[in-house]
């Protein structure tokens, strides 16, 4: 089962003015248990793409946007399901918080499922254990007395209670401090080892690179690059082109190599960047 | 006196039990260009908003161009002295065109329109916003959202500007334009008090101030912070930024790097030589 999109095209204020075009030709799919991202600048569409995931903006096209075989263009198809199924962290989540507390804020998708209350009760302890807060501590609490990165973890649990199969996050964790930044990629990557499949929209390179396997670039509405982590990477030259940055170390790594020659940039870590710039040391000074 | 002064200030939220800044001095010289640093919540947001106003001490005095900003009827010309800028411009955007949003302040002062219109222009052209000034604001990309909110400042003329965070929402190329137009207004004698995560950003700042659970714990260079290990840095509350960690982790391995070099052009050119 998957998130498939075909040849996907959306236009913004068609035949007016204002006139943009969003997304041109875009393919993509997305497996079952992945961790896919998705990157681009602001204005490359990204956002655009990831609301045809759930069906807020329907395809124009037959087929274009398929999830686990349902065409989300079909007139007859239950788009609260597809909406189940796929639940979508938008930019700034905490921005949606309305209740008076934690809990309320949390269980308020999950209660209008029709569900037995018990049931209710324990998607919000699960969902906020997920995002590490702990229920008897917040659940009383306002959640807008809270600090920036607890609510944004209460806005993400607001979608976690849903129990989706496919979670979309667009720029999970903008406008965070690095601390929050990096504990909450550990908790994504938590929630994913638990089965969600996830998929990450950032600007980020460097937090794609340690959270996802597969990456799709994108570039002014279009596909610039795609494939697996370390493939993207690697196409250092494109991805300068295209204005985004590479982890420092694989930065630093790829200048030496264009100064000295004969040095593996195709690293991610820190770790085995500097032995590999340490090694590139020695093989100079005996060449001295 | 400076510019600014803030002497033993302390402040605490109502209905909360703890202080949220505690006994901090800090003297801001007109011109000077200062980073503020500190994980979240240790006290960045509301220190700013202590410089203009916006919130009072509890305890201490804030001083603003001599002005006491205890003294209700100083508020105001304080707020009119001291900018501000925040994480999200589109919570500081209230007008339908890109003018009007600049006019928006200088009308609210009540001057005579030639004046408004000639501070709107020159804000306009500082920024680079000229050919925008019919576009609604929402039709702009989230760096010229910024340099709006920044233009909208600067009609009100400032001595001085806090920017909060003003990069984090944006992606690495409208972040170095917004960056660079800060430098260029403090080059071109703006005061400037910039919060922010962003070593990058830090090295711009002569000075940099360092916040942890609501004390100043650390005052000097942006090398000289930068140049701590690891560890240091950890204990500061800050997280290293990564070229810091390379660095750091080059030395652990034997490797000798002067405390000057502190982006990756200049390792590379060291390494190089």
């Amino acid at each position: 089962m998957s998130i498939e999109v075909k040849d996907l095209t959306y236009i913004y204020d068609e035949g007016f003015v204002f006139a943009k075009k969003a997304l041109s030709n875009i393919s993509l799919n997305i497996l079952e248990g992945e961790i896919v991202g998705i990157i681009g600048h602001t204005g490359s569409g990204k956002s655009t793409l990831v609301q045809h995931l759930n069906g807020l903006i329907k395809p124009k096209k037959a087929n274009t946007v398929v999830i686990d075989g349902v065409d989300i263009f079909d007139s007859k198809i239950n788009l609260k399901e597809i909406r189940r199924k796929v639940g979508v962290v938008f930019q700034y989540p905490e921005m949606q918080l309305f209740e008076e507390t934690v809990e309320k804020d949390v269980s308020f998708g999950p209660r209008n499922l029709n569900i037995p209350e018990e049931d209710v009760k324990e998607r919000v302890k699960n969902a906020l254990e997920m995002v590490s807060l702990d229920y008897e501590k917040y659940k009383d609490r306002s959640p807008f007395l809270l600090s920036g990165g607890e609510k944004r973890r209460v806005a993400i649990a607001g979608i976690l209670a849903m129990n989706p199969k496919y979670l979309v996050l667009d720029e999970p964790t903008a406008g965070l401090d690095p601390w929050v930044r990096v504990e909450i990629l550990n908790e994504l990557l938590a929630i994913n080892g638990k089965g969600t499949t996830l998929v990450i929209v950032s600007h980020d390179m460097d937090e794609i690179s340690k959270i996802a396997s597969r990456i799709y670039v994108l570039n002014r509405g279009s596909l610039a690059l795609e494939g697996s982590s370390d493939y993207v990477f690697s196409q250092f030259e494109r991805i300068k082109e295209l204005g985004l940055s590479l982890p420092q170390i694989t930065e630093i790594l790829y200048m030496l190599n264009k100064k000295l020659g004969g040095v593996d940039y195709n690293k991610l870590d820190i770790d085995s960047g500097t032995d590999e710039i340490l090694s590139c040391i020695k093989r100079c000074n005996k060449w001295k | 006196m400076s510019f600014i002064e803030l002497s033993n200030v302390s402040f605490k939220y109502p209905g909360q039990d703890f202080l949220v800044l505690s006994e901090i001095n800090l003297s801001i010289e007109k011109g000077e260009f200062i980073s503020l640093c500190g994980a979240n919540s240790s006290g960045k947001t509301t220190l700013g908003r202590l410089i203009n106003a916006l919130l009072l001490p509890i305890e201490g005095k804030v001083i603003v161009d001599f002005l006491d900003a205890k003294i209700q009827s100083n508020v105001i010309p304080i707020r009119k002295k001291v900018g501000m800028i925040f994480q999200n411009p589109d919570n500081q955007i209230v007008a339908t065109t890109v003018e009007e949003e600049v006019a928006f302040g200088p009308e609210n002062l009540c001057l005579p329109s030639a004046e408004i219109r000639e501070r709107v222009e020159r804000a306009l052209s500082i920024t680079g916003l000229k050919d925008y000034r019919n576009y609604p604001p929402h039709l702009l990309s989230g760096g010229q959202k910024q340099l709006l909110a920044i233009a909208s400042v600067l009609a009100m003329e400032p001595d001085c500007i806090i920017f909060d965070e003003p990069t984090s929402l944006l992606d690495p190329s409208n972040r170095r334009i917004v960056i660079n137009k800060i430098k260029e207004l403090n080059d071109n004698g703006m005061t400037v008090l910039l919060i922010t995560h962003r070593m990058e950003e830090v090295l711009l700042s002569k000075k940099v101030i360092v916040l942890k659970d609501g004390k100043i714990t650390f005052t000097g260079s942006p090398l000289d912070l930068f140049s701590l290990n690891t560890k240091a840095l950890i204990e500061l509350n800050l997280y290293p930024p990564e070229i810091v960690q390379i660095i750091n982790k080059l030395r652990e391995k034997g490797l000798y790097i002067p405390k000057e070099i502190v982006n990756s052009v200049d390792l590379v050119n060291y390494i190089c030589q």
